[in-house]
């Protein structure tokens, strides 16, 4: 029984040995082999980790990955084929990133694509291919290994024929040459925005004025991004909830701070500056002063006997040429007096109210300074004021004080040049607000406008033309400006800025400075009364 | 009675759709207008305060002016614009309509005339602008070849002069609507009354003041009527020709609502004016309305 036994237990032994051999066998085999594509599946991974980690990786990129990792373990498996293409839908024409991911079967492999439109196949494994026309296409792709096997897979693409594309109504004051200037940015806006087509109509602020808080009222609006001058309208606008708020497109320290600052209520931003201009004091032809052997002058007695000289020119019918519109020129000319006689805080006290119009001070200055000059008739007659450029151009005139913008208005800007009144530290500047309504329908695409307009890119396309405009965003280079405008920012800058105060102060007060300055511009005598009738309507 | 009744129903139900948008558009907005003009910019209400503020500025009545070139205030300006603009544009087109009826060629004559009735507002007040303008319009021109220096001048930069040029400037574009009117009603009277008036030996002049003028009073009533009306609600050729001033000198009342509302954007002082407005004009449709039904 002992011998049976122990024959059974060595057989025994013998058959586990041979297990235990063969298992250790196929497990140093198998070990070998899947440590041997550990570097591989490491690196895979590796690429797996980019992917993921990658702003771009979408699930498809990693689940391309995993695939790719898959078929390298060469694990043996029936040959498929994973398609994939991106975008699969969009407009036309439509350029399609196709990608095939092979598994299985016996490598290597070759390809054979599909597109679906009656075009040429591709054998590429990751083609590209353009759909010119609209329709929904299926793209297959079928895998070939070497042992003859096929595999397919298809994708659908669908492609869109292309609808119109948003147009943005913008609104601006700008006409004639202000216009020309002006429509380039909006151009330069549509080359980067190719689906943002622009519309632009013409409406100043006084318009605005009248139509906007109806249109607002009915919830509606007659543009997506508006263009306003009146920083107290936009503030009302936006106070009253009309406005959207701009804080997300802009950034407030880029602007020139304490005079192009953003429109705020509370905390709310509602207008963003574009860019400004400047009202710094009298442009003269530097052809006519050579001619006449004239000076700028540095005094003011030298600038009573300059307009003297010019009154005895002949063919000059006055010194000086008043630009009328409904009324705001003289009140530019009213203010660049203010500055240089009673300093940039005389201007901010008229505004804010601390100074009174009847003040003693400010009755001086009109009559010892503006008033001779109307009585001696150095002042022509309040005219047009784009009809004014001409008249002076040719020579009716000599100076014309106007703002900056008049830079590109006329023939030869080499041939102009500016002086202040003598003693002048401050200049009015002033800019436009862009602003958009609450219900344009067109949001994003109106955010996107602004935040050009208001941002570097588009001032400088815009100070780049002949605006006659300069940059608010201090970002924008003096070299992109306009160069005649780059000689004018250089004497501005010597001077403090001040705002203008019409502008500022608004409302029904606005026109009446406007007007009682016509007045006092054909009635000198009715100084008092143009100074009460302002004291009483001031806000 | 009941059919009476009814019939009057059923009569009454043909108004309603022209009553319906009267209502919406015509008569709920008035109302409202109103009912702002007795509330505070916060909407409390203060009975005639409002019309107590507006009223007592020289905006609407400067008494101070006169006898003085203006500003007189926009009211007194408006009913300047009456005394002068209604006799000129009826009287001209009176006499237009009276020469051209003897004219051949008198409808091309008229049409001409008529184009002033044609041309948009806004643009006549363009045109007068530039008409008084010195070294631009006739008007300037004229004078100055005449050697009248004083008239020489932009009339509507100076105060003596604005609003007479927009009177005298705007007579061109409203005689065209007295000429076509007079015209209609000289056709409508019959020949024989000529006929007898000359077997019996009138005068032209006494045929006119006799027939001709007496025929055409329900014409003239019209003319007269509407022209008003049109010279208080006077607004466009101000606006774009001299925006009211210089110093308010040809500022009108239709202009000032609008300056209220427009840019002081204070709705309470615009539906005063407004409210203002549409009193003085019902007081000339209710006076033409009568007219019109007692004949």
């Amino acid at each position: 029984m002992t011998s049976v036994g122990n024959k059974t237990f060595n057989w025994i032994l013998a058959i586990l040995l041979i297990i235990v051999i063969v298992v250790s066998s196929m497990g140093v085999y198998y070990s070998s082999a899947i440590l041997g594509k550990l570097d591989d599946i490491t690196t895979k991974q590796d690429d797996l980790a980019d992917a993921v980690s990658s702003s771009n990786a979408t699930s498809t990129s990693l689940l391309e990955s995993l695939l790719e990792i898959i078929s390298q373990l060469n694990i043996s498996m029936p040959l498929a084929v994973i398609g994939s293409a991106s975008p699969t839908s969009g407009v036309i024409p439509l350029t399609v990133s196709f990608k095939a991911v092979p598994i299985g079967g016996t490598p290597p492999y070759s390809f054979v694509w599909n597109f679906g439109d009656g075009k040429p196949t591709s054998s590429e494994r990751t083609p590209t291919h353009d759909y010119t026309s609209a329709g929904t296409y299926t793209a297959t792709i079928t895998v070939t290994d070497s042992a003859a096997a096929t595999a397919s897979d298809t994708i659908t693409t669908k492609v869109e024929e292309r609808m119109g594309v948003i147009t943005l109504r913008v609104i601006g004051p700008w006409a004639g040459a202000e216009m020309e200037a002006f429509l380039p940015v909006l151009t330069e806006f549509e080359k980067r925005n190719p689906g943002i087509e622009t519309e632009y109509v013409i409406y100043r602020a006084e318009q605005l004025a009248t139509l906007l808080p109806l249109q607002f009222q009915a919830a509606t609006t007659p543009g997506d991004v508006i263009a306003d001058a009146w920083g107290w309208f936009v503030a009302k606008q936006g106070g009253e909830g009309h406005l959207l708020e701009l804080n997300d497109l802009v950034n407030e320290t880029s602007y020139i701070s304490g005079i192009f600052d953003p429109v705020k209520v509370d905390t709310g931003i509602y207008g963003a500056p574009f860019t400004a201009w400047g009202k710094p004091g009298f442009w003269y032809r530097k052809s006519f002063f050579e001619a006449h052997e004239l000076t700028p002058p540095t005094t003011w007695d030298e600038f009573v006997s300059l307009l003297e000289t010019i009154k005895g020119i002949s063919g000059i019918k006055n010194p000086i040429v008043t630009g009328d519109g409904v009324g705001w020129p003289i009140s530019d000319i009213v203010e660049h007096f203010i500055i240089t006689f009673g300093g940039p805080e005389l201007q901010h006290g008229l505004i804010d109210g601390t100074v009174n119009f009847t003040d003693p001070q400010v009755k001086s200055l009109f009559q010892e300074k503006i008033v001779p000059l109307l009585e001696a008739g150095y002042f022509s007659a309040p005219t047009e004021w784009t009809a004014a450029i001409e008249t002076w151009w040719t020579g009716d005139y000599a100076l014309y004080p106007m703002g900056t913008w008049l830079t590109g208005m006329v023939e030869d800007p080499n041939d102009l040049g500016l002086f202040a009144l003598p003693g002048c530290e401050g200049a009015v500047l002033g800019t436009d607000y862009w602003i958009i309504p609450k219900y344009t329908r067109h949001l994003e695409e109106a955010k996107k406008l602004v935040a050009f307009l208001t941002g570097v890119e588009g001032q400088t396309v815009h100070v780049g033309t002949k605006a006659g405009k300069f940059a608010t965003n201090l970002e924008v280079p003096l070299e992109a400006h306009w160069a005649p405008m780059r000689d004018v920012m250089a004497a501005m800058a010597l001077v403090e800025p001040v705002p203008d105060m019409d502008d500022t102060i608004g409302g029904t007060w606005q026109p009446l400075f406007w007007d009682q300055l016509k007045l006092l511009w054909v009635d000198p005598a009715k100084l008092d009364e143009v100074l009460q009738t302002l004291q009483e309507a001031h806000p | 009675m009941k059919t009476k009744i009814a019939k009057k129903i059923s009569l009454s139900l043909f108004f309603i759709p022209a009553i319906i948008p009267m209502i919406i558009f015509v008569i709920f907005p008035i109302l409202q207008t109103i009912y702002i003009s007795f509330l505070s910019p916060k909407g409390e209400f203060v009975g005639l305060s409002n019309y107590f503020d507006v009223l007592g500025k020289k905006d609407i009545v400067n008494l101070g002016g006169l006898p003085r070139f203006p500003p007189w205030g926009a009211l007194i300006q408006n009913l300047v614009w009456i005394a002068i603009h209604l006799p000129i544009t009826t009287f001209f087109g009176l006499v237009l309509a009276i020469i051209l009826r003897e004219v051949k060629g008198a409808s091309i004559i008229k049409s001409v005339i008529f184009l002033g009735m044609v041309v948009p507002m806004i643009v006549g007040g363009i045109i007068i602008r530039f008409m008084f303008t010195e070294g631009v319009g006739i008007v300037n021109g004229f004078f100055g070849m005449l050697g009248l220096k004083g008239l020489s001048k932009t009339w509507i930069a100076f105060p003596d002069t604005a609003l007479f040029a927009l009177i005298f400037g705007s007579v061109w574009l409203w005689t065209g609507f007295s000429l076509i009117l007079y015209s209609a009603g000289l056709a409508a009277i019959p020949e024989d009354y000529y006929e007898a008036a000359k077997i019996d030996g009138a005068s032209p002049l006494r045929t006119f003041f006799r027939i001709t003028l007496p025929l055409l009073k329900p014409v003239t009533v019209v003319v007269v009527a509407m022209t008003i009306l049109w010279e208080l609600k006077i607004f466009d050729i101000v606006y774009m020709a001299t925006f009211g001033g210089p110093g308010g000198a040809s500022n009108v009342l239709a202009l000032l609502m609008y300056l209220y509302w427009a840019y002081g954007l204070d709705y309470t002082r615009a539906s005063v004016v407004a409210v203002l407005l549409t009193v003085l004009t019902l007081i000339i449709a209710t006076w033409l309305l009568k007219y019109l039904v007692e004949r």
